[in-house]
């Protein structure tokens, strides 16, 4: 929004103006789609190599996901490692929200940094230190080590929304219950989650989308028999050249947009501006 | 006639700076009092006080005799009015109502007749 000056009757009027912008970028969105629409294209190619433009038309690499058991088996793995990582990082994120959000104390924005660098790290660097400190150092099996890797990384996008989330409560309605006969507890739970409510909603599908879609963390932990679904992707491509691939990143293009529509209904997506 | 009320010495300080200091205070029973003074010389504060949203860092605050001091809020049983009315926008306006009377164990049959 641009803010013009607008004279009427000798009086300074300020009005917002729909921005400029539009024709700035828009030459850049063949660049973010185009490569998109390729491999939604060849996803429906017939024959069994991957190729544009497609010869024959068929929907058989899509039922083909379905045949390939390393596909199947690492899906449930990171559908697991989303879930469970998601409920942690909710059980830390919420509190950690509502303490940031609620109270001011002495080294309120170390915290908040804290919380939030996993975000400004990049992904292959946190990787490679998780892979010295979780696998290395601590041993931990597996299962176990992505269960925390994806945890951390989920919890700055919980903490993020539901802040953001928490900065439309008013708090002075906590007082309130509190003064008609409220715990303190009692007025977390009734009076406080099911005004955020919609918030909480939106940072559990953000994050699982961060987590499920995550390659740099995950591949330094998954290990032999144990892989999650993006990692089994980039196997199966070093492996087989058919259209499989292109096929599920359909799927997984779809599963995304329903899931950030789904978000942009509940709060919209102010939360990624706002800090 | 001993008093219903009864701020004694309260001290109230926000970042080292004192709000309220030595502050008495005392209200008989049926007496309608109203606090004057410029804005931001602790008149909320001291409502705050009594309503048990802020604890003094010195000084008691009596109730009928008894030492309320230490009583959390939501045991005191006062009533409070705010200056944003604090209504709770996930609630329907009965469900707003009945929140108080919910947890004061009232029962659905009375709350509704209130
Ligand atoms: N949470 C707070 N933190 C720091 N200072 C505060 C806080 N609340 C009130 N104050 C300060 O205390 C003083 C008294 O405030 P208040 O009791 O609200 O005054 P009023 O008499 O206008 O109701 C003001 O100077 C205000 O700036
Ligand atoms: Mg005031």
């Amino acid at each position: 929004m641009v803010w013009q000056k607008i004279k009427s009757k000798g009086v300074e009027v300020y009005a917002g103006k729909k921005s400029r912008i539009g024709p700035v970028y828009s030459p850049g969105v063949p660049f973010l789609l185009g490569p998109l629409l390729i491999i939604s294209v060849t996803s429906f190619e017939g024959g069994n190599i991957l190729k544009f433009p497609p010869e024959e038309f068929s929907l058989r690499w899509y039922e083909n996901i379905f045949n390939v058991e390393m596909f199947l088996v690492a899906f449930k793995t990171s559908i697991l490692v989303s879930l469970a990582g998601n409920l942690l990082a909710l059980l830390l994120g919420v509190p950690a929200a509502y303490a940031l959000s609620r109270f001011d104390f002495k080294g309120k924005s170390v915290i908040n940094a804290f919380f939030v660098s996993p975000i400004l790290i990049p992904g292959i660097v946190l990787g490679f230190a998780f892979l010295r400190y979780i696998v290395g150092t601590y041993q931990l099996p597996i299962y176990a080590a992505l269960f925390v890797g994806h945890t951390v990384i989920m919890l700055p996008f919980i903490i993020r929304v539901i802040s953001s989330s928490l900065s439309n409560f008013d708090f002075s309605i906590e007082e309130a219950a509190e003064s008609l006969g409220a715990s303190k507890l009692g007025t977390f739970f009734t009076v406080v989650l099911p005004n955020i409510k919609s918030g909480i909603l939106a940072a559990v599908m953000i994050a699982f989308l961060e987590s499920f879609n995550n390659v740099d963390i995950s591949v330094y932990m998954t290990g032999p028999g144990v892989s999650t679904f993006p990692i089994q992707m980039l196997t199966y491509v070093e492996n087989y050249f058919d259209p499989t691939i292109s096929a599920i990143s359909v799927l997984l293009m779809f599963i995304t947009a329903f899931f950030m529509f789904i978000v942009e209904r509940l709060m919209g997506l102010s939360y990624f501006t706002k800090r | 006639m001993v008093a219903l009320f009864t701020l004694q010495d309260i001290s109230v300080a926000y970042n080292k700076q004192n709000i309220l200091k030595d502050f008495n205070l005392e209200i008989e029973k049926g007496k309608l009092v109203s606090l004057l003074g410029p804005s931001g010389c602790g008149k909320t504060t001291t409502l705050r006080l009594i309503a048990g949203f802020l604890q003094a860092n010195d000084g008691k605050f009596l109730f009928k005799e008894k030492d309320y001091t230490k009583v959390p809020v939501n045991k005191r049983n006062f009533g409070f009015v705010f200056q944003n009315y604090a209504l709770f926008p996930h609630l329907s306006i009965f469900d707003n109502i009945a929140f108080g009377l919910r947890l004061r164990k009232n029962s659905k049959t009375e709350i509704e007749k209130k």
